[in-house]
């Protein structure tokens, strides 16, 4: 593979865009390590009043959104589009709908520039916001990815090179969250407000079911623990009982994180990493941070997290990504297309 | 000035170039339904046949709905990312009436029906003769409706997917019998070739906007909008 110098003799500068979800994001990234600029567009407002993400107007608001958001990410970055080496873009997996806003124009950008194009998975921009975060970070490493719409369990052997030991079998950790939270009356992005609520309660008073599935898996299973809370609910209702919701809240997150905790550590020891990352919106869990910061201390490994702006949706990870894919492999040609599904 | 159409809002994805002296250059595409594969390939393909590149392109010309949401964003999310780099201005083109120039040599009223479902279509109608007139404008309407604006008014020509639809033909066709006449297939749907035609018309006559100003037309607000102004009226009403 022949790959062009660096416009400015000593760096790949990647513009880098990301809208597979409800966030807008642009942002401009050095080299996969160094972060120039990050703007995230958020639509969190919009949809609250929908309760949960809504796809078409998600997806009409990325159209509003992204060029004048990929114009504060080069005004922030101090650079004009003449400077751009390449353009990565996440293109899976997603929202059809609102990916497609993100691919278009990285694709008509990448060919007016005439500059390669990396098309980006999601969750290895996830994975890969932990080397902004850590400039000393390399794999190998275990990785658990956790948000509205993934629970992975991955092995990371090197900077493209990824293995996933584990995924949900039902519902993801961030769904889950969300579901409880709906029917604790906590409004909507339900993970934070549960997180909130779950401070003030005991997470012991309570014991909702673990789900381990068989001894040797290292897939997740949260749909039983969410009934369990939700039976518990409707129990209660029934038979007009008094319930205290932050000890739901505690005990429900205890449960989940629990069986979180134990399966990353588990393949941390048995791959012999000395090294976990976690990635994904549901990172930004206080619960889930503190108990992954307990076990992995345990146990000798290092526990890398993201500041929680990296650890929801943004562009910077996915530049960082994009930069590990550019330099070891063709860029994509202008038919690559966006997926709403696709392996890691 | 060479403007550079991208017309995406039906089954076939379509690229076109069209120079001052109006000679329009278009590339369709082949598959339906594949349009963030094809686009870009296409406009490459019409570039290169009319041996041009994209720093000779002074002007975009989208179609900018109503169609297909998704496919409106394609073409409209492309034409903004091209101008935003390129320093040039967007013509939004109303695909509805460059659709009714696939029939400019009709001499009565042409109307564009695209299926927007829920038994109803996109439409538009303008009276051709020496000069165009618009006849009503753009809108989601019912197809009783449509054969009220358009009846008793001499042969009507109409054209789009709406007309592929066996169903909204044979409600035209009872409307408004031998008035009523059909595009053939080949000159049914939208093309590049006519938002380039009304693209060059609008970049003359100084309309072209900045990428940031310029916007799709759905016609419709998305279903969740609805349902929820649905519900809050009903709650308001309850509420008296």
């Amino acid at each position: 593979m022949t790959m062009k110098e660096p416009k400015n003799g000593k760096e790949y500068i990647c513009l880098a865009i990301e809208s597979s979800c409800d966030e807008t994001s642009a942002a401009v990234v050095v080299n996969g390590r160094k972060v120039l600029s990050n703007v995230i567009s958020s639509q969190i407002d919009i949809h609250k009043a929908y309760g949960g993400v809504v796809p078409e107007i998600a997806s009409r608001h990325h159209l509003n959104n992204i060029n004048p958001v990929i114009d504060s990410a080069l005004e922030d970055a101090g650079i004009g589009f003449a400077d751009v080496d390449f353009i990565g873009v996440t293109n899976r997996p997603g929202l059809i709908g609102a990916l497609l806003i993100g691919t278009a124009t990285a694709k008509a950008m990448a060919y007016a520039l005439d500059v390669p194009l990396i098309g980006v998975h999601h969750i290895r921009g996830h994975i890969c916001a932990n080397y902004i975060a850590d400039t000393e970070l390399e794999p190998p490493f275990a990785a658990l990815i956790v948000s509205g719409g993934h629970s992975t369990l991955a092995d990371v052997k090197g900077y493209t090179d990824y293995e996933i030991v584990g995924q949900t079998r039902d519902d993801a950790a961030g769904e889950a969250f969300d579901k409880v939270a709906r029917v604790l009356g906590l409004g909507y992005p339900g993970g934070p407000l549960l997180d909130r609520l779950a401070k003030e309660g005991n997470p012991e008073a309570i014991a909702f079911k673990r789900v381990y599935l068989e001894k040797d898996s290292y897939d997740f299973s949260f749909s039983g623990t969410k009934t369990g809370v939700l039976n518990y609910l409707n129990g209660k209702k029934q038979r007009k009982e008094e319930f205290v919701p932050a000890d739901v809240a505690a005990g429900f997150q205890a449960a989940v994180v629990e069986v979180l905790v134990n399966k990353s550590i588990r393949l941390a020891k048995e791959r012999g990493r000395d090294k976990l990352v976690l990635a994904g919106g549901v990172a930004a869990n206080s619960c889930l941070r503190e108990a992954l910061g307990k076990a992995c201390a345990e146990n000798g490994i290092k526990l890398y997290m993201p500041p929680l702006i990296l650890c929801t949706d943004n562009a910077a990870m996915i530049g960082a990504a994009a930069y590990y894919e550019f330099i070891s492999r063709e860029a994509e040609d202008m038919t690559m297309d966006a997926y709403a599904s696709a392996a890691l | 000035m060479n403007i550079l159409a991208i017309e995406t809002t039906g089954p076939f994805a379509s690229a076109a170039v069209i120079d001052d002296d109006e000679c329009v250059h278009g590339v369709v595409s082949d598959g339906e339904l594949t349009h963030l594969q094809k686009l870009m390939p296409l406009i490459d393909q019409t570039l290169k046949d009319c041996d041009i590149t994209l720093k000779d392109i002074d002007g975009i010309a989208v179609s900018r709905g109503p169609g297909s949401f998704t496919g409106i964003r394609i073409g409209v999310s492309t034409a903004k990312a091209l101008a935003q780099v390129l320093g040039v201005k967007i013509a939004e083109v109303p695909t509805l009436r460059a659709m009714a120039l696939n029939y400019i040599d009709f001499r009565g009223i042409v109307c564009p029906v695209l299926d927007a479902r829920r038994s109803q279509v996109y439409s538009a109608a303008y009276i051709q003769d020496d000069e165009t007139e618009e006849l009503f404008p753009e809108g989601a309407y019912g197809i009783a409706e449509v054969i009220e604006k358009v009846g008793n008014r001499g042969p009507v020509m109409f054209m789009g997917d709406g007309v592929s639809n066996e169903k909204i033909r044979a409600e035209l066709e009872a409307g408004l019998g031998r008035d009523a006449f059909f595009a053939s297939p080949e000159r049914r749907m939208q093309t590049a070739d006519t938002v380039a035609m009304l693209g060059l018309e609008i970049h003359r006559e100084g309309k072209a906007v900045s990428y940031i100003d310029s916007k799709p037309e759905y016609l419709r607000k998305s279903e969740a909008e609805r349902n929820l102004e649905l519900k809050n009226r009903r709650l308001r009403e309850n509420e008296r």
